[in-house]
């Protein structure tokens, strides 16, 4: 709203340039640049000067650790050798390790003390020699006169270039034993250190007493840019020079000081170029008329704006005032006079702190003149509710916006001021009822939100007492309904008020309904008239359940049967009386105790079994060995009471045994390794006579106490029937021996007895045939022949028993045999049958078995003998011996092309005496075969044959 | 049978028809003369040893002894064992003759020093053939039949 307008003008328009200052200001950048170039050089010079300062020393140190390695090997050498002596062959290995390790290593060598022994060992293709001469014998002679290590004068190698020698002396107890010497070529060393060194740029060179030994680059050598050091060597210094190759001169020095030089240069050019340029043009331009008539312009349109803003001044609503810098009004619009109640001419002039109460007042004065010092503002351009004061002396709430304007070298200040006296009231007024009405709201909204958590907190309890309640009553309705046993709650009365799901379904089982034993149900009464119909038992359950609840017991219980038609029963009742309040509740419990009563009558019954029982029962403790019960058998055949017995340990009773060998034969039960153990012994009666045991032994618990458990049986009666038994048997076995050689005998006799009258009548016959032939016609003779072939036949038969009866009763003597062997001699035996005929005889690998051989023998030689004798007809005979395998066993077999017979009669065949074929056809006294079964049976074999007439038979057996 | 021919061949058998065939067979090779035939084991170790009806006989031995085995009063192989033990009668050489094949036989008689063995057939013919073969063999030792 405040327009302000400035006008720039440039201070020096009315000032002179002189012309000099151009001069000046060339010559000081002339003088600046040059100077700033001679620095930089200079410290380039300094920086090279360093560099090469700092590359020397490294070198020298370099140079000098170099060669301080290269001979320590060697002052190594001649110190184990001052320890302990080499041989020549110790100390060519030695040395040959370290020239063949040391690439810079020529010649290694020991030399005496006289210089006139030495060993040498040299690189290869170095040849083994030394010369010690020239600057090499002076080394030497050094080395022993000073007695240290010396390196000599550089000298020409024979292999060509230069070489130093090194002389190590060694000391045998203060005298010089001798040295060590190596042979080094000089540039190898000096080579492999340059190389070392041969990046930064460096030229080398060594001097040896003044003469240049060694020299690495081309350039020569520039006093003033190089730098010198000298080397020690044992006995001997070198000067090393070194200095920088142009390269690296080249790359050292920058191109800085000429770029300053021109650019310095350059730059005073320009300047003192510009100072000339701008002299000539401010001289040429004088006054301009263009920014005259501009300036007339811009106070005109300032007078308008001035106009407008009165106009704006007087017609505001809000008062306007305007001070100075000093707070002196110098504006006062006609709202601030209604605002304020003074009047224009009143205020104007005065000091602003008079509309201001105390006490603002005082300290307005400070406000401005500490803006005006500071420039932190305090009240202006904030607009912000301030307290006015009328020209009645009256103060009132206004609202104050103060803007600063800078009008020419003057400051004014501009206060636009509001009067909010009603708008502050409304706003108190408001104020205070929001606050009543607030507070109101928050009283109300405490008091309903206590209610609310206290209605909350009340339901919550609720609810959770009557979940407790019920998750209670499910637990105890379900902790009733899992018990087994039948439970229901009788009130005072004794009536059923609650029963448990196990007493519902007995109830159900048992009685087809709850009608009679449920809910609602005098449970007295239902025992009444139980009692009523001659149950002894419930007359019981009725007065126990009456005592319980007429408080004359606390508790009443029984176990009674109830047998249902197909199984036994047994229940124990039990009854408890518990206080709920006033009230008095009575729980009646039934639980099927059928198992535990049988179990105990079980148990009574077998002791009562093992108490009667005839054998002997011990019961004894593991630890003591003290018996705890006997039973009456063992009682009444020992003769001892079971007093006496608890007194006494089967030691007592076991003579035979003493405490350590009872503990040992009861380890294994002790131990657990066995379960029981048997053993015989003898048991002492009281009246000292014994009688033989037989004791079975084991473990077990009486309780937790571990006791053995003996089941002793009396076997007087089974060692008596033992001995019969063995008596008897040996009775037997003599009357087998008798019976036997009554057999023998009797087979003496008939082979003697039977076989002489047959003698006689064939010897006589043939005597008569032989002798007296010509007395005798043909008929004679013919009957005498008859005779002779029966007489023959009745020896056959006779022999043939004997042989049977002999072979029956000879003894077997198994052995492992080839039954392939057997069956070739009984072949041999039989080849008279053979004779004039076509026989094939196959014979197959026959197993090995045991066998007695004669006996396997007489088996092939009937077997085969029947096979020749029954294929005799056939034109060509075929018989085949062979072995198979049949269930693991092997079975022998004979088998021919004979005439066979009829398995019909296959019964018959080993029958003694028993024949299938005529004797007029085959000859045979059915002995043979039944001689085979015999062995073969006593051999624990099976003999079988398989024939068909007229086809072949085949005899199978196994052994 | 007479004494004062010197025995050749002493034949011990019971049994009369053996002693006939068997002397029927020596007859055949002619080899029956002076043939003593004693019927139980003790005439014929009286006959040996020179006592009871035989005491006092020529000491000559006879050349072979056929012993039956089984024999009345001393059964052959007591004859045998007494034989063969005294120094006198060892080196008469004894033939058994048995119908017996019975093992024990002849085990015991090779025990007791038989000096050959013969099984009495039935068969005659091959009986005779045996009786040869073991007379000649005996007797002709050391002399030739009488032709």
């Amino acid at each position: 709203m405040i327009i302000v307008t400035f006008r720039i003008l440039p201070p020096w328009r009315s000032e002179k340039w002189p012309r000099w200052i151009a001069f000046i200001v060339v010559a000081f950048g002339f003088a600046a640049t040059l100077f700033l170039r001679q620095a930089l050089v200079a410290r380039e010079r300094a920086h090279v000067a360093r560099g090469l300062e700092l590359s020397g020393v490294m070198a020298e140190r370099a140079l000098a650790a170099r060669l301080e390695t290269e001979f320590l090997a060697l002052a190594r050498m001649a110190r184990r050798w001052e320890v302990r002596r080499p041989t020549e062959a110790e100390w060519q290995a030695d040395a040959q390790i370290l020239v063949r390790g040391d690439a810079n290593l020529q010649t290694l060598a020991w030399v005496a003390a006289s210089l006139r022994e030495r060993w040498v060992v040299a690189r290869e293709g170095s040849g083994a020699f030394l010369r010690l001469e020239g600057p090499r014998r002076a080394a030497l002679e050094r080395a022993r006169d000073q007695r240290a290590m010396t390196v000599s004068h550089v000298f020409d190698l024979e292999q060509g270039g230069k070489g130093l020698l090194v002389a190590v002396p060694i000391f045998e107890s203060d005298d010089i034993g001798g040295f060590i010497l190596g042979v080094f070529p000089l540039e190898e060393i000096l080579d492999a250190f340059v190389r070392m060194d041969s990046e930064s740029g460096y030229a080398v060179a060594v001097f040896d007493d003044g003469s240049e030994i060694y020299r690495h680059g081309d350039r020569r050598y520039e006093a003033a840019r190089g730098y010198e050091a000298n080397v020690a060597l044992p006995g001997r210094t070198w000067r090393l020079r070194i200095w920088p190759e142009p390269d690296l001169l080249s790359e050292m020095r920058s191109p800085l000081p000429e770029v300053t030089l021109a650019a310095g240069l350059l730059l005073t050019l320009l300047l003192a170029l510009t100072i000339l340029f701008t002299r000539r043009a401010a001289h040429r331009a004088g006054k301009p008329a263009d920014e005259i008539t501009e300036r007339e312009q811009m106070v005109q349109s300032l007078q308008e704006s001035e106009a407008k803003f009165q106009a704006i001044l007087a017609s505001t609503v809000d008062a306007i005032v305007t001070i100075d810098e000093r707070g002196i009004i110098e504006t006062f619009n006609e709202a601030a006079e209604a605002i304020f109640g003074y009047s224009a001419e009143e205020a104007l002039g005065q000091n602003v702190s008079m509309l201001m109460p105390s006490p603002y007042r005082e300290e307005h004065d400070g406000y401005l003149q500490n803006y005006l010092d500071t420039g932190r503002r305090t009240i202006i351009g904030i607009g912000r509710e301030v307290a006015g004061r009328r020209k009645d002396g009256s103060s009132f709430p206004m609202e104050l916006s103060v803007s600063e304007v800078q009008l020419g070298n003057r400051r004014i200040f501009t206060g636009i001021i509001r009067d909010v006296t009603e708008r502050k009231w409304w706003e108190e007024e408001i104020r205070t009822l929001n606050i009543s009405l607030g507070q109101r709201v928050i009283e109300r909204t405490a008091q309903i939100t206590t209610q609310y958590e206290a209605l909350k907190r009340e339901i919550a309890e609720r609810r959770r007492a009557e979940e407790a309640l019920a998750e209670s009553q499910r637990f105890l309705d379900a902790t009733l309904n899992a018990l087994s046993a039948h439970i229901a709650v009788l009130d005072e009365k004794g009536v059923i008020i609650a029963v448990n799901a196990a007493w519902r379904r007995f109830a159900e089982a048992n009685e087809g309904d709850t009608g009679r034993v449920g809910v609602g149900v005098d449970y007295l009464a239902a025992c009444r008239s139980a009692a009523g119909m001659g149950g002894e038992e419930a007359k019981r359950a009725l007065s126990g359940i009456r005592d319980v609840i007429d408080r004359r017991t606390e508790t009443f219980s029984m176990e009674y049967p109830c047998h249902a038609p197909e199984e036994e029963r047994w229940f124990v009742l039990r009854v408890n009386r518990f206080s709920l309040g006033d009230t008095v509740r009575i729980v009646a419990s039934h639980e099927n105790i059928t198992e535990r009563v049988q179990a105990e009558e079980r148990e009574t019954r077998i002791g009562r079994i093992l108490e009667n029982s005839l054998n002997e029962v011990y019961l004894f403790d593991a630890n003591t060995l003290r018996f705890i019960q006997v039973n009456r058998g063992a009682r009444e055949n020992l003769g001892y009471g079971l007093d006496e017995l608890r007194r006494m340990t089967p030691l007592d009773l076991k003579p035979a045994f003493t405490p350590e060998s009872f503990s040992e034969l009861v380890a294994p039960l002790l131990e657990g390794k066995q379960e029981q153990i048997q053993f015989s012994t003898r048991h002492r009666r009281k009246d000292g006579s014994s009688y033989p045991v037989e004791v079975y032994l084991q473990m077990s618990f009486l309780g937790r106490t571990p006791v053995f458990v003996a089941l002793v049986m009396d076997v007087t009666k089974h060692k008596e029937a033992e001995e019969e038994i063995l008596k008897l048997n040996e009775e037997l076995e003599q009357r087998v021996v008798e019976r036997t050689a009554q057999l023998e005998a009797f087979s003496y006799s008939v082979s003697h007895d039977l076989r002489a009258p047959l003698r006689a009548m064939a010897g006589f016959s043939k005597i008569l045939m032989e002798q007296h032939a010509d007395e005798l016609s043909s008929r004679a003779t013919h009957y005498l022949k008859r005779i002779e072939a029966n007489v023959l036949k009745m020896g056959a038969l006779v022999d043939d028993l004997l042989r049977f009866s002999r072979l029956s009763r000879k003894e077997l003597k198994r052995r492992t045999v080839e039954p392939v062997r057997i069956v070739r001699e009984a072949l041999e035996d039989l080849e008279a049958m053979r004779e004039g005929r076509r026989v094939e005889i196959e014979v197959a690998d026959l197993p090995r078995c045991r066998a007695d051989p004669a006996l396997l023998k007489q088996v092939y030689a009937n077997l085969l003998g029947n096979a020749l004798k029954y294929t005799r007809r056939r034109a060509e005979a075929r018989i085949r011996v062979g072995a198979s395998v049949e269930d693991g066993r092997t079975v022998y077999f004979v088998s021919d092309n004979g005439v066979g017979f009829d398995m019909q009669y296959a019964d018959k065949l080993f029958g003694v005496f028993q024949r299938l074929h005529r004797a007029e056809d085959y000859e045979g006294t059915g002995v043979g075969l039944a001689l085979v079964q015999n062995i073969i049976q006593r051999h624990g074999g099976r003999i079988w044959a398989e024939a068909r007439p007229d086809e072949g038979a085949a005899f199978f057996f196994t052994l | 049978m007479t004494i004062e021919n010197p025995v050749e061949i002493l034949l011990v058998e019971d049994n009369p028809d053996d002693i006939e065939m068997a002397l029927n067979a020596l007859e055949q090779h002619h080899i029956a003369n002076r043939i003593l035939v004693v019927r139980d084991g003790a005439a014929a170790l009286d006959f040996m040893f020179s006592r009871g009806a035989y005491s006092g006989r020529d000491k000559q031995t006879p050349r072979v002894i056929l012993l039956d085995l089984k024999l009345p009063l001393v059964d052959g192989l007591e004859v045998l064992r007494q034989l063969k033990e005294d120094p006198r009668t060892r080196a008469v050489p004894v033939v058994v003759m048995t119908a017996s094949r019975e093992e024990q036989d002849l085990v015991e008689s090779y025990r007791l020093g038989v000096n050959s063995y013969i099984v009495k057939p039935v068969d005659f013919a091959q009986f005779t053939r045996a009786m040869r073969t073991i007379g000649l063999y005996w007797l002709l030792l050391n002399e030739l039949p009488t032709p």
